[in-house]
């Protein structure tokens, strides 16, 4: 699962940036499209992690409650009841997975080793990133999905080799497009 | 729930529901029984009763509050770890870290963003010796974020961890077998046993990868990053003519910028659909957790 997604997405994103910049060493080429990958990238980011969800749950509440309308006034619940019925609607949501969350941070760990040269101001970018990004998880973790089953761990697991593969090709590239790349 | 069920217990008629001791728990009950199915843990109940006490909204709770705020750079990963437990934290812990060291190059590319002032992008010394600082920031991040799970897992008291039984997947087949060390029954499924399944995931997992490649092809000639001449391996002619000076996709002209975002678009919705074929096959391989 794991090495699937990670080699589908590292095509989708990363493949071409590595053509553009080591095949046709074109810095400014890369540049550009660094930059336009930034920005969709999070944006997509905001609006399919916290946005929707959100909205598709209100709309449902909304539908509900125009439904109701027509029949006579939601009687004043007692707590029992109260409680039953949060917990029936927090059993509808969907449950809580890190998975993609790690495998985007991880992307962008990739572009700002990697294409370092091509744009320093992603790491300023990305930090920033990870501050709207830890906001968004912490309000979706705790408002849109089920709360998770708490397991230990003490290591990010198997995304530690990814970093590792990351950081070892990104001293080549950047020999690469530091030495190539520029006059 | 997990406390003793005598007075429950003898509601139930004995023939069909045989008892084992007075000392069995409602959960080992339904358990045995298998009359459990799953076992969700839930956030609202505690919620619901503080709002209610408090008047205030159900929505945001305690925690929300606390870890939050706007203005706190980091996550509190402790708030987080007492509730969600260490699975959920160490992400965080992970995010922390991470923004903690990039703080340095965050500072530096502001630098070397001013010196380009000065310089031009290609012969720019900044950021040469920036994309040298990037590749050895990368390592030291790895080495010392190592460290620090190690200290981790002594401050978490994570060094007796073992597999848990309730972390083996539902759907998880296989032979059953008594482990020779633990003398304990235990499902079981070998490597070799898995091969053909890795195989069959392959075979639908290579197309795909396929179909993207080709897709990103054409979308590098349309966009006009691949010329006719220079690279006759990937050059798709009808295509690439699009993007020739004086045709719609003219890299000069501005609408060059909707093969761009189209392509944008359409990678998101190939990683989506691609979620879920991973998901599949990665099902059908039957692994243990």
């Amino acid at each position: 699962m794991f090495i699937k997604r990670f080699i589908f997405e590292f095509t989708d994103f990363q493949l071409y940036l590595f053509y553009i910049g080591l095949y046709q060493l074109d810095i400014k080429l890369l540049r550009t499209n660094l930059i336009a990958l930034f920005m969709v990238d999070e944006i997509r980011r905001v609006i399919t992690e916290a946005c929707i969800p959100w909205l598709m749950q209100n709309t449902g509440k909304k539908i509900e409650q125009w439904r109701n309308k027509d029949g006579k006034e939601p009687e004043k619940l007692t707590i029992e009841q109260e409680i039953i019925q949060a917990e029936v609607e927090e059993l509808e949501k969907d449950e809580m997975e890190l998975f993609d969350d790690y495998l985007e941070m991880i992307m962008t760990f990739g572009y700002i080793t990697l294409f370092a040269a091509a744009f320093p101001l992603g790491t300023t970018i990305t930090s920033l990133f990870i501050y709207i990004e830890t906001k968004s998880d912490t309000y979706k973790m705790e408002a849109l999905s089920r709360r998770p089953f708490s397991r230990k761990a003490h290591t990010i697991g198997v995304w530690e080799l990814t970093l590792d593969l990351f950081t070892f090709s990104a001293v080549f590239t950047n020999i690469i497009l530091a030495c190539f790349a520029s006059d | 729930m997990l406390s003793s069920l005598k007075n429950t217990l003898l509601c139930l008629p004995e023939k069909d529901f045989p008892r084992t001791s007075d000392k069995e728990t409602m959960l080992n009950f339904f358990m045995r029984l298998n009359l459990l199915e799953e076992l969700v843990p839930l956030h609202s109940k505690s919620r619901v009763i503080r709002a209610h006490r408090e008047g205030v909204n159900p929505g945001t709770s305690n925690l929300m509050r606390k870890i939050g705020k706007i203005k706190e750079i980091f996550v509190n990963v402790d708030e987080i770890r007492a509730y969600y437990g260490d699975e959920t934290a160490i992400y965080f812990e992970w995010m922390n870290y991470f923004q903690s060291w990039l703080l340095i190059p965050a500072f530096l590319a502001i630098l070397v963003y001013f010196s380009s002032y000065y310089f031009d992008l290609t012969a720019n010394p900044c950021a040469g010796l920036f994309s040298a600082f990037m590749a050895i920031w990368g390592t030291l991040y790895i080495t010392s974020w190592r460290r620090r799970t190690f200290e981790l897992n002594a401050l978490w008291d994570d060094y007796t961890v073992q597999e848990d039984i309730e972390s083996i997947r539902k759907e998880f087949y296989g032979r059953t077998r008594v482990n020779q060390v633990t003398d304990q029954p235990e499902l079981y499924f070998t490597t070799i046993e898995r091969l053909p399944l890795y195989f069959r995931s392959l075979c639908i997992c290579l197309p795909c990868m396929a179909a993207a490649m080709s897709v990103i092809v054409a979308f590098l000639n349309m966009t006009g990053v691949i010329r006719p001449g220079r690279h006759a391996y990937f050059d798709i002619p009808w295509l690439s003519s699009l993007a020739d000076p004086g045709e719609i996709f003219d890299p000069e002209g501005y609408a060059n910028m909707i093969p761009s975002i189209a392509q944008a678009i359409i990678t998101v919705v190939m990683n989506l659909a691609f979620r879920s074929v991973a998901k599949y096959t990665t099902e059908l391989e039957n692994h243990r957790t």
